[in-house]
């Protein structure tokens, strides 16, 4: 068991994938990276392991320089998002692959299997063969493979995202109680914002060449530090507006369609923003956009009025597109409310949640 | 624009291991530019229908008809059917308007009546400031709005979209959604929708069909499907984190009828109308769904209660999923981010009567 | 389509079956029925289409010659080893080629190995013969035509594996690595494993080749080591050829592929429609 650093690493191909990239992932830690796909959050996986040579920089396993060290003396296990489990094999000789590799002998083979297996619950399955069994079904088998070795570093690469609903949030359970998983250092790689906030003791968002924030998950929601960041967490997306700062600092106005709209600036943003240039991007969350009944009081939001543009009842949360001044705010709202495009409402904004940030680049202004 | 009628269709695809039923009876109705889709796991039927529809399979048995108008023995070409796939399929080596405007230049349409075609859907699709590129150069939205466009450009009678969003990321997803929506309203086509993801289902339709083992399980609006789901798959199917379902003993204390959970401290109490239902059925025994959106933490009104343990807190930016655990048995909730329940503390969790749906544990039908 | 036209379509397919039938199974038919006809019977100017007189003898009686089973002998001998080796060289490179040498170069070298095969094999018959001429063994070995044979066989064999191998995923054997197997190990558990059913199908094609190969067998063997191609024209009576004989040996001669064809036509399709192994 050890700690894993990188040390502005930098692996491209046509172009720089990972750019002067550092990280350390303590023992025992559980480091979520989720960022868009195609983002390079596979390559950074892969280059951990030792698949991928460095362009420069170093990894260090247990304070280890591993950098010229190839993948199979690296103790290192890693799950493939196409869970990569040999066809020719049945489930059993793919968990114990690791085992064979190391020519561990019978008795404690197949004991170690059959515990990772009774742990997965994929006991009665050990038989078969990879294309006779469900798309859960073989993301444990891949995950049983990784915990037989008992390695020093997981690496997870999208480990639930193809599966159902279901099987997602038993895994996501699972995840979060393996003792297995919990005492080593884990990197788990996704594209999905809130498997990444439920399981990551800290989290990594990654752009491009990198990572634009790290912290754990209360942090990189609430105190985002670019606009890349905000934009990436949370369904629906953040209200994005570009607006211009009153002279007086108290209030940005956002121009669109015509027409043009005021948000107050909440007191304590107020220092932040005067150092600001003229232009912003004002970040709303849609959960901080209430819709108020008719005579409820304004409790510190800001009121606007609108007009309903679309309104969607979808699983649990409904979602409102209202249009005011020109300008369209999504919002979320209860699944079970009733608007009609077209009818008068009235928004509650919170604006001790807004974000603001720079015009140029996207960085939080006050974060 | 057309009336789509699904009579008794049966599918029987031939297969070594004998003959396989893909489609069982299926009646559907889908109104002149209505928004239908069609939501089912895979496997349960659903491409194998969408193929019936646009011809690309023969019928086993039933009847379609496009308006009052049998289509049975029509090719795709004379049932006026467009269908936008799962891949862009685009030509990489033609530039977009080119993409768009191929369908109208294979029917031999004259140059000045396809430029000016192309323009309307590339407007409609909000493509317009692309027209001359590449595909490749194009992100995965967009290449999907194209893909859509080359479909529309035909002026088809039906309009079919298969899992046309699975490739998205997950916050264009959303965008893309409304964005369909949205097309969908100004053009007012009969569109039929095929997807396995529930999400994408309710915000996109009118009506949602649910299948599963090639039969129509239920075929309603996003309320009816979530508030009175026809059995335990539409219930488990739709909504997400998914129901939370309890075996169940119907117990009558006082005239009271509470449906309690063996071996926990569970037990719920429902509407008056399911209490009746339940009474006029018997039995001894019922199959509980909750939804976790329905189970508070907070205090509410007119409320049952239950008094759980916390397994998990699961924090999600908008929301906290909450696990709980009473001797084995494990069910969700939703709350607030900022929820005040750490793992292992005990709390009362209130729901509302008319929120418990009831089972039958054997035909797991709803009781009602 | 409507349902007339798929009637149409159907019949259709049906009768060119029908006539591709009859033009390939005729000369199966007539050699059959040749291989049981008399002497008297083979070379009337009007055929006839049944013996008028059965001689099954006729298959003991190529046997009388013990030429013929020793050429039948010699002809397993030579394809058989040099299946051996073809697979095993071409495997090797396949392998190299698929994994290690990608791009520009990669894409020649392998073109250039393929185009090995397409030159007429006429062209280098005479040069053929004095370069084996030079060497300890001669040319009327085995060993000589075992090692000609491989001038056709590698190329395709290694092109064969080649494509092979870049359809096995590359994954599989990353996630062997991962498990702990080093890269030669790694080939052993998982990546042959996975292009097995290929690997039988370019044995079975190397195996037919080096099996029915004439030309250079005729020009550079026939004393000491004598495959069966070269073995059939010698069933004459005078000037005149048996052919009744020549139909009898040949069909006995055709039976080792189509056994070999049927043991291993499961393994056959599986490689030959690759892409199979994944999932």
């Amino acid at each position: 068991m050890a700690r894993l650093e990188l040390q502005e690493i930098c692996k491209g191909f046509d172009e720089p994938v990972l750019d002067r990239l550092s990280l350390t992932v303590e023992e025992g830690e559980f480091f979520v990276v989720v960022g868009p796909s195609g983002i390079g959050k596979t390559t950074l996986l892969r280059c951990v392991a030792g698949l991928e040579v460095l362009d420069a920089g170093r990894v260090l396993i247990g304070g280890t320089d591993v950098t010229r060290i190839p993948p199979y003396r690296r103790r290192v296990a890693m799950t493939f998002e196409s869970y990569a489990l040999y066809p020719h094999l049945t489930v059993f000789e793919n968990i114990a692959s690791p085992l064979r590799a190391r020519k561990a002998d019978r008795a404690a083979l197949e004991r170690r299997v059959g515990e990772v297996a009774r742990l997965l619950r994929i006991d009665q399955l050990l038989d078969r063969k990879p294309h006779e069994i469900s798309g859960g079904q073989k993301q444990r088998t891949a995950l049983g493979r990784t915990l037989v070795a008992e390695p020093d570093i997981f690496l997870l690469d999208e480990p639930i995202s193809h599966l159902d609903a279901k099987i997602r949030h038993e895994l996501r359970r699972q995840f979060h109680t393996l003792e297995e998983l919990r005492r080593v250092a884990t990197i788990y790689v996704t594209h999905d914002y809130a498997e990444a906030l439920s399981l990551g003791d800290r989290i990594g968002i990654m752009g491009r060449g990198g990572l634009e924030q790290v912290g754990t998950a209360r942090e990189v929601f609430q105190r985002p530090t670019s606009l890349f960041v905000a934009r990436h967490m949370g369904q629906p997306s953040i209200n994005e507006l570009a607006c211009e700062l009153a002279a007086e600092g108290d209030a940005v106005r956002a121009v669109a369609g015509g027409g043009s709209v005021a948000f107050a600036v909440a007191p304590a943003h107020r220092a932040a923003l005067n150092g600001g240039t003229g232009r912003l991007t004002v970040g709303i969350r849609p959960q901080h956009i209430a819709v108020l009944p008719e005579g409820a009081a304004a409790d510190g939001r800001q009121i606007v009025e609108a007009r309903v543009e679309i309104f969607e009842a979808l699983g649990a949360t409904g979602v409102l597109i209202a249009e005011t001044g020109g300008v369209s705010l999504t919002a979320l709202t209860s699944p079970d409310a009733r608007f009609e495009p077209g009818q008068p409402i009235r928004l509650g904004l919170a604006t001790d949640s807004f974000l603001y940030f720079g015009a140029d680049g996207g960085r939080n202004l006050h974060g | 624009m057309a009336r789509v009628t699904l009579d008794t269709v049966n599918k029987i695809y031939p297969s070594r291991h004998g003959p396989v039923h893909a489609v069982q009876d299926l009646d559907i109705t889908i109104e002149d530019g209505e928004f239908v889709a069609v939501l089912g796991p895979s496997g349960c039927g659903k491409t194998s229908t969408l193929r019936m529809i646009v011809g690309l399979e023969t019928i086993t048995g039933g009847t379609i008809r496009f308006d009052d108008r049998p289509v049975n023995e029509l090719t795709p070409e004379q049932r006026n059917v467009a269908m936008a796939f799962e891949t862009y399929a685009l030509y990489p080596n033609f530039t977009i308007a080119e993409n768009l405007g191929f369908p109208l230049e294979v029917r031999g349409v004259d140059r000045k009546a396809r430029e000016a075609e192309v323009l309307r859907v590339a407007r409609l699709l909000r493509i317009e400031d692309i027209l001359g590129h590449k595909p490749a150069h194009l992100s995965g939205g967009q290449q999907q709005r194209v893909s859509l466009g080359r479909a529309l450009i035909r002026d088809p009678a039906v309009f079919i979209l298969d899992e046309v969003m699975s490739h998205l990321d997950a916050h264009l997803k959303l965008q893309m959604l409304f964005e369909l929506k949205r097309i969908h309203q100004s053009m007012g086509k009969t569109m039929v929708y095929v997807t396995h993801d529930q999400m994408e289902a309710l915000a996109l339709a009118d009506r949602v069909a649910v299948m599963s083992n090639a039969r129509l399980q239920q075929f309603g609006t996003r309320d009816e499907l979530y508030h009175a789901p026809a059995n335990r798959f539409v219930a488990d199917f739709i909504g997400e984190p998914p129901t939370n379902f309890f075996d169940a003993e119907v117990t009558e204390t006082a005239g009271e009828i509470a449906l309690a959970v063996p071996g926990t401290d569970l037990a719920f109490t429902t509407s008056p109308a399911r209490v009746a239902a339940l009474r006029n059925r018997g039995g001894k025994r019922a199959i509980v769904g909750i939804r976790p959106q329905n189970l508070f933490i907070t205090p509410l009104d007119d409320a049952g209660s239950v008094t759980a343990t916390v397994a998990l807190n699961e924090y999600l930016g908008e929301q906290s999923i909450l696990t709980f655990d009473d001797k084995g048995v494990s069910f969700r909730a939703l709350a607030p981010p900022d929820a005040d329940a750490k793992t292992g503390a005990t709390v009362a969790v209130r729901y509302r009567p008319a929120d418990v749906m009831v089972f039958d544990t054997d035909t797991e039908a709803l009781v009602a | 389509m409507t349902a007339a036209n798929v009637k149409l379509v159907k019949t259709l397919v049906l009768a060119f079956l029908a006539i591709w039938l009859v033009f390939t199974g005729f000369p199966l038919f007539f050699m059959i029925v040749t291989s049981l006809k008399p002497v008297e019977e083979i070379n009337r100017m009007v055929p006839t289409f049944w013996p008028e007189t059965m001689r099954p003898q006729n298959y003991a009686g190529i046997f009388a010659d013990p030429g013929s089973l020793k050429s039948l002998v010699d002809s397993l001998i030579v394809s058989s080893a040099n299946t051996v080796l073809s697979l095993f060289l071409g495997t090797l490179a396949g392998y190299a080629l698929a994994r290690w040498v990608r791009g520009v170069v990669g894409e020649n070298l392998a073109f250039f190995i393929l185009s090995n095969r397409m030159f007429p094999p006429v062209a280098i018959l005479i040069p053929m013969f004095f370069l084996f001429d030079a060497t300890p063994w001669g040319t009327d070995s085995y060993v000589s035509l075992i090692v000609l044979y491989l001038v056709f066989n590698m190329p395709l064999a290694t092109w064969l594996m080649m494509v092979f191998f870049r359809d096995a995923p590359r994954e599989l054997e990353e996630a062997a690595y991962l498990d702990g197997y080093s890269p030669f190990r790694a080939f052993f558990k998982v990546t042959l494993p996975l292009v097995f059913p290929g690997m039988i199908s370019v044995a079975m094609l190397c195996w037919i080749f080096a099996w029915n190969e004439y030309l250079f067998a005729n020009l550079l063997t026939g004393t000491t080591v004598k495959t069966f191609p070269v073995h059939i024209p010698t069933f004459t009576l005078g000037s005149q050829t048996l052919w009744n004989l020549v139909m009898a040996f040949s069909l006995v001669a055709m039976l080792p592929p189509v056994i070999l064809f049927i043991v291993l036509r499961r393994y056959m399709v599986r490689g030959l429609s690759l892409g199979v192994v994944k999932g």
